[in-house]
């Protein structure tokens, strides 16, 4: 197959340059596909997840974007802060909402597609999403392991977070017949400190369980000091304009990911009443054994074969 | 030198950015050029570290072309065959092509500015090749920020990822480490970190280190130690800079990471203040001091 990438730049309201790569497809079926980065990662994502992605759509006829919007990868722009945590809270309620929009923009005028998906994985989930609802025009987006939920990171850098708990418990309870776990129990070589801090979130997990539920998933107030545990309301405006609008959404969750968790925890429930009466517009397919950036080559094949059939039933020109 | 860092990735219209692909030997490189506006004189190389390393310090290593750019310098941004943004994939590349890579785009950077001082530089293993390939090259420049020294160790170690996506995924360990290296032995692709290692690379990368190597490059080398203790430097730091001609070992504090993202620091202050300073006294920038 002949190589038939090509760079391409445009510039925000700032003047900022942002650079991208279009892969071109030898037959075009006239759908275009713009993938959105991780949280502050720049275009290639992890394990170059999103070049072979985008490779493997290139291959099934769409002409496919990947893009550094301001900020971040090869893009102009400064991010003001020391923890990359601190910002995870702005991406994942629009911070790159506007220059994606310029993006899109770009990409259309200059490919003039038929059909327009936006894909993203994590943050990047979040910024196809909310990018989509504010555009209007997008014909579908793929959020791929995308955290429903707001970020305390406080919060996050402080307790550890109940699926990482229940890794960890699971993992000691596999080993509880092994001499030598114990050994290395007794002779100081375990991590005490995660240890602890995995039976302190399963202690208080259990106890809040055993709390009355409150029956409105609107935040309260009292609930503000623990924003983990809260629904990214933005996101939530944001699929309720795609769905309204009839697009289509394919939700990607991968099996070992605390996104899965907090999705299938706080989420689903409300998804489910949501949207009862919109089966035909979205799907959820769960990866197994895939983990937050799908590193094994299975999960990887299977997260993008997922997405080829979902964009040529439900989204092709 | 007096350089705004924290600003250094803002529009600045003293260099022009150019994206594009090089082709070496029918291969479609990735590169960013980083082009001083009128004339240039001198021209850096920047050598990517290995596999998520790279991923985790890319905007480190936009951020110091902009700087380089930015007093003078044309500074070169690229990806090696099958790694980052360049065509194939990772398995396809073999040892070997990684200095190639950085053989051609160097002599093609030097063509295409016309500058008279040059210079390498690379992170981790990237600077380890830049190392290995600056024999060849004779660049006036060589920059290595903590390189790897042992690579054989440190090849070993990275499948120590590999363990722990086992426990992750089986819930135990299924192969062990020597089990993983003997099935790279007997041809098989290894998933490490979501890249597909082969053994030819693996073995090969393996044991091109920089331990007990004799050097016969003329060019003046800064050899920098991040993190650890800054007033003790690690051996084999000191044997590397013993082995090298004209080379000066300095140490900076460890300003932000390439194991993980927790810290957002696309510009490090001292390394790059260190470094870029290094660069100046010595001439690189063509100014007289």
């Amino acid at each position: 197959m002949a190589f038939s990438e090509e760079c391409f730049d445009l510039t925000n309201r700032l003047g900022e340059t942002m650079y991208g790569i279009v892969h071109r497809p030898e037959t075009p079926n006239g759908g275009m596909v713009v993938l959105f980065n991780i949280g502050l990662h720049y275009r290639t994502s992890h394990s170059r997840m999103f070049v072979r992605l985008a490779r493997h759509l290139r291959g099934a006829g769409f002409t496919v974007a990947r893009m550094d919007l301001s900020r971040v990868g090869y893009a102009q722009g400064e991010i003001r802060t020391e923890r990359a945590i601190d910002m995870y809270d702005a991406v994942q309620t629009g911070l790159f909402r506007e220059d994606a929009e310029r993006g899109l923009a770009r990409l259309r005028e200059r490919y003039q597609p038929k059909r327009l998906v936006l894909v993203g994985l994590c943050g990047g989930a979040l910024t196809a999403t909310i990018t989509a609802a504010s555009d209007g025009k997008a014909d579908g987006v793929v959020f791929i392991a995308g955290p429903v939920t707001v970020t305390s990171a406080e919060a996050e850098l402080s307790t550890m977070h109940i699926f990482e708990a229940d890794q960890m418990l699971s993992m000691y309870s596999r080993r509880v017949l092994n001499p030598g776990a114990w050994l290395r129990f007794f002779s100081g070589k375990s991590d005490y400190h995660d240890l602890l801090g995995a039976l302190k979130t399963k202690f208080v997990d259990l106890r809040s369980r055993l709390r009355p539920r409150s029956r409105d998933d609107t935040p309260v107030a009292e609930r503000e000091e623990n924003k983990g545990d809260i629904l990214n309301r933005v996101f939530l405006a944001a699929l309720d304009r795609l769905l309204n609008a009839g697009r289509q959404v394919l939700f990607v969750m991968p099996e070992l990911d605390r996104a899965t968790y907090d999705f299938d925890r706080l989420y689903l429930r409300t998804f489910n009443r949501r949207y009862a009466d919109r089966q035909d517009q979205h799907r959820i397919v769960r990866i197994p054994k895939a983990n937050h950036t799908f590193s094994s080559i299975a999960s990887s094949r299977m997260l993008f074969e997922t997405i080829e059939q979902w964009l040529n039933e439900r989204v092709r020109a | 030198m007096q350089i705004d860092f924290k600003n250094i990735n803002l529009p600045n219209p003293a260099f022009q950015e150019a994206h594009g692909f090089f082709v070496r030997d029918g291969k479609h490189l990735f590169r960013a050029d980083y082009l001083p506006r009128g004339e240039t004189t001198s021209c850096l190389v920047l050598c990517s570290p290995f596999a998520e390393e790279k991923v985790r310090t890319q905007r480190v290593y936009v951020s110091l072309a902009r700087a380089l750019a930015s007093a003078g310098a044309a500074a070169v941004c690229f990806d090696y065959y099958g790694d980052g943004d360049s065509e194939g994939d990772f398995e396809d590349a073999r040892f070997k092509d990684r200095l190639l890579d950085i053989k051609a785009i160097y002599r093609d950077a030097c063509e295409q500015t016309g500058a008279r001082r040059t210079g390498l530089l690379g992170l981790r293993w990237g600077a380890t090749l830049a190392a290995l390939a600056a024999e060849e090259l004779q660049p006036d420049f060589l920059v290595l920020w903590d390189p790897i020294v042992d690579t054989d160790k440190y090849f070993r170690d990275h499948l120590r990822s590999h363990l722990a996506s086992q426990m992750l995924t089986e819930g135990k360990v299924i192969r062990t480490r020597e089990q993983l290296i003997e099935d790279l032995r007997a041809g098989e692709v290894l998933t490490v970190e979501g890249y597909n290692l082969t053994g030819d690379f693996f073995f090969a990368a393996s044991q091109a280190g920089l331990v007990s190597r004799t050097f016969a490059r003329a060019g003046k080398t800064l050899l920098m130690q991040i993190g650890g203790i800054t007033g003790r430097i690690r051996p084999e730091l000191t044997g590397l800079q013993a082995a090298m001609k004209d080379c000066t070992l300095q140490a900076v504090p460890r300003e932000f990471q390439w194991d993980k993202t927790e810290i957002w620091q696309p510009a490090p202050p001292r390394l790059f203040e260190q470094t870029l300073n290094y660069l100046d006294e010595h001439g690189f920038f063509g100014r007289v001091l």
